[in-house]
């Protein structure tokens, strides 16, 4: 009996501890890192590829991706269960949550023994990996948001060339709008609710940002206040109901009824990656340009532009910090990172490429891209502790400022009130941790 | 207690003892751990620091609380009332000895089977409003009449305006009422023939058969179905969160019209990692909950019928 008892102890023990008896050598005795990402199709054949080189190029580590859904999600769940990857690739916005919730090892020792400096960087890109002074992330393939337009459309309507501000868009905008005869509309030239990753960013392009990036959200400032009325004047000049219906109508992002490809919409905020999306879904025959989109004129600039990268972190409580780094310092020095870029179509974090990565690349406007990026009118979005909050309560409150759910007074300081609100609480956590964190962060640095 | 009845007392609790250890790992521990954490500010990633009762003062002006609240209880008094009385119609028109009765049977009940996501799915296109099936089926009523009365009647876009999304779940919620009308089948059948038989001999007819007989004697299975019907109401997630693509789009849909109490616990505490915040908001509709059971059960007491009783 006591034996039957006994065996049954050491088999439940054995049980319940295997989420952490992982084997992490190879039979021939490898380091095994582990790396999760969310690329899928052509993005994850440029990972798998450069993960395959590393692999052969030295026999001390191998490592081993993992495909993953919803990234930032299962990341903090597996961090907060004391098992996450080695590497994670995240987006650049969910750096700020992560490190203000002490989730990630700070890189500033390793990138210092490692000799990588942020003068490497284009530094758009790298300002995103960096988060209450500390360095969390190696910032990898990037992009810059551009006007694309479609051309035949352009010349249907006498233009040759993109708008040089918001305001003239919004006139080629109402040449373009074509309405049935029951009033409802047929093509709209552009309409600030497709594509739905950026709306909370309108108000750059009227010259100020969300966040003063210290304690304060702008939505009663003159950006957001422009931006509102400028969204507002599409539920006065198209009519709500007919907005809406017109929307309705719209297909998936990546199928051939995406409304750019099958003429819905002429003109849209896009990333450089559209282009494969482009050549994959759009009739044969569609043309499109790529350009700056143009800032209002009362701004103080130009364009704006919002930078996005895909970066590599190194989650808390990483069994193999030293060797996931090592990986990182190879896609950094060998190329790595140019064949990644190159298989998702996109740009490398680092300032200076290879001149086959020019040859190589096949967007035909990667130059009006790279323009962007080095121009200085290319942010990234926020870095805010409370992102998604941030991101959902914004988005929906620009739908409801469009469609004239709310007065563009009214929804501001709504949001204006809840945002503040949310902030203020983070920076209330902030301060009952920010020692604690600092001193561990230091410690983590130093011991690299 | 006598030796055999320790026996057996042992025995049993031996074979319940996996429910107890569900019971208590994955009830007991969760509610417990609930009211701990909002008390909590706690990100999940972060240990939690206590903030005392800030939760819930917070709640108390969230604007995106109370639009939740409103949504989700302006939801359960239309879909629970409407799926419970045509799961009870239903079930009695499929009580009727037809031809083909088996097949009816399966054929209303199947659509229950189908899963949440694949529902949310499936009722984003039908309820599209320029090329969904319901559209395009009402478009030709709504043009007659403005041909015949001169009135300017358009297809509703069912999931973009706000006036018209409650309603849009609504219409999806009806295709999961196999069950309750299942469980109205069992009631009707177990209904004693001579009751009928009795009433037929006393000159009534199918109505007052109806109302005299059969809701009586399902009026059990009514306030079954309505509590469950309730509970499930104040959860609803993931046909609303499918429906409006949750991902890109705000998951609370227009005007946050389609926020419900479980879409916003679940943002609060996996999307904003408020994991305290959520445990309170999750507390207050719990309790919430358990007072609406309660009293459902209160205001049923006389108007129930239990057979033998």
């Amino acid at each position: 009996m006591v034996h039957k008892i006994l065996t049954i102890a050491i088999a439940a023990t054995l049980l319940t501890s295997c989420s952490r008896i992982q084997n992490d050598r190879t039979e021939d005795g490898r380091t095994i890192v582990t790396l999760w990402t969310s690329w899928a199709g052509t993005e994850r054949e440029g990972i798998d590829s450069v993960v395959a080189d590393f692999n052969a190029s030295q026999g001390a580590i191998y490592v081993r991706s993992l495909n993953i859904t919803d990234p930032q999600t299962k990341i903090m769940l597996a961090t907060a269960g004391g098992n996450p990857p080695d590497i994670a690739i995240m987006n650049n916005q969910f750096i700020a949550p992560y490190a203000e919730n002490n989730a990630l090892t700070p890189l500033d020792g390793l990138c210092q023994s490692a000799g990588i400096t942020a003068d490497q960087f284009v530094p758009t890109f790298w300002e995103t990996a960096n988060y209450r002074g500390r360095t969390w992330a190696i910032p990898l393939t990037c992009s810059v948001t551009t006007l694309h337009y479609n051309k035949k459309i352009f010349r249907e309507v006498g233009y040759d060339r993109p708008p040089k501000t918001l305001e003239e868009l919004e006139r080629i905008n109402d040449l373009i709008t074509q309405k049935r005869e029951d009033g409802s509309i047929a093509r709209i030239g552009h309409f600030p609710l497709e594509p739905g990753w950026w709306r909370p960013e309108w108000s750059n392009w009227f010259g100020m940002g969300s966040y003063d990036g210290e304690n304060r959200m702008l939505y009663q400032e003159e950006g957001w206040q422009k931006a509102a009325q400028w969204l507002a004047s599409y539920n006065q000049r198209f009519g709500k109901d007919e907005l809406i219906k017109l929307r309705s109508g719209f297909g998936r992002f990546s199928s051939p009824q995406n409304p750019l490809f099958d003429g819905k919409v002429a003109m849209v905020l896009q990333g450089i990656w559209m282009n494969r999306f482009i050549e994959t879904f759009a009739p044969d025959d569609f043309e499109y340009g790529c350009a700056p989109f143009p800032a209002s004129q009362n701004a103080e600039i130009p364009y704006f532009a919002i930078a996005d990268c895909d970066e590599a972190v190194i989650p808390k409580g990483a069994d193999h910090v030293e060797e996931a780094f090592t990986f990182l310092r190879y896609l950094l020095e060998q190329g790595g990172l140019e064949k990644l870029a190159l298989a998702h179509g996109k740009l490398t974090s680092l300032k200076n490429v290879s001149p086959d990565f020019y040859d190589d690349h096949d967007h035909p406007y990667l130059q009006v891209h790279i323009d962007i990026a080095n121009s200085g009118y290319a942010k990234a979005r926020p870095q805010i502790a409370q992102y998604q909050n941030y991101f959902t309560d914004t988005n929906e409150a620009a739908n409801s400022i469009l469609y004239g759910l709310v007065t563009p007074e009214e929804g501001l300081a709504q949001i204006q009130s809840r945002q503040q609100k949310a902030l203020d609480k983070k920076q209330l956590r902030w301060s009952r941790v920010e020692e604690n964190y600092q001193e561990l962060w230091q410690e983590q640095i130093d011991a690299h | 207690m006598t030796r055999t009845e320790k026996i057996n007392t042992t025995k049993g609790l031996l074979f319940i003892s996996p429910w107890i250890l569900g019971f208590l790992a994955f009830a007991l521990y969760p509610l417990i751990a609930t009211l701990y954490f909002s008390f909590m500010d706690y990100s999940v990633l972060a240990p939690p620091v206590p903030i005392g009762t800030e939760n819930y003062a917070e709640l108390a002006t969230d604007t995106n609380f109370m639009k939740a609240v409103f949504n989700t209880v302006f939801f359960a008094a239309i879909s629970v009332p409407l799926n419970t009385a045509l799961a009870c119609f239903l079930a009695i028109l499929l009580n009727f000895n037809v031809v083909g009765k088996s097949f009816f049977r399966t054929a209303f009940f199947l659509p229950s089977l189908v899963p949440m996501v694949c529902l949310g799915v499936i009722w984003r296109w039908l309820l599209n409003g320029e090329v969904g099936l319901i559209n395009q089926v009402i478009g030709p009523f709504a043009d007659f009449a403005n041909a015949v009365l001169g009135t300017s009647f358009s297809t509703p876009a069912w999931l973009e305006d706000p006036s018209f999304t409650k309603l849009g779940l609504v219409v999806a919620s009806v295709w999961g009422l196999g069950h309750a009308m299942v469980i109205f089948l069992a009631g009707l059948q177990e209904a004693p023939v001579e009751l009928y038989e009795a009433a037929q001999l006393d000159g009534a007819g199918f109505w007052s058969k109806l109302r005299h007989v059969t809701i009586p004697m399902v009026s059990p299975y009514i306030l079954f179905n309505m509590i469950m019907g309730f509970i499930a109401a104040f959860q609803v997630f993931a046909v609303p969160f499918v429906m409006m693509d949750g991902v890109n789009e705000p998951p609370g849909g227009p005007g946050g019209s389609m926020l419900f109490a479980a879409t916003y616990i679940y943002l609060k505490a996996f999307q904003d990692w408020e994991m305290g915040y959520a445990c309170a908001m999750a507390l207050i509709f719990f309790i919430l909950i358990v007072t609406l059971t309660l009293t459902l059960m209160k205001i049923s007491e006389r108007r129930v019928h239990y057979a033998g009783k």
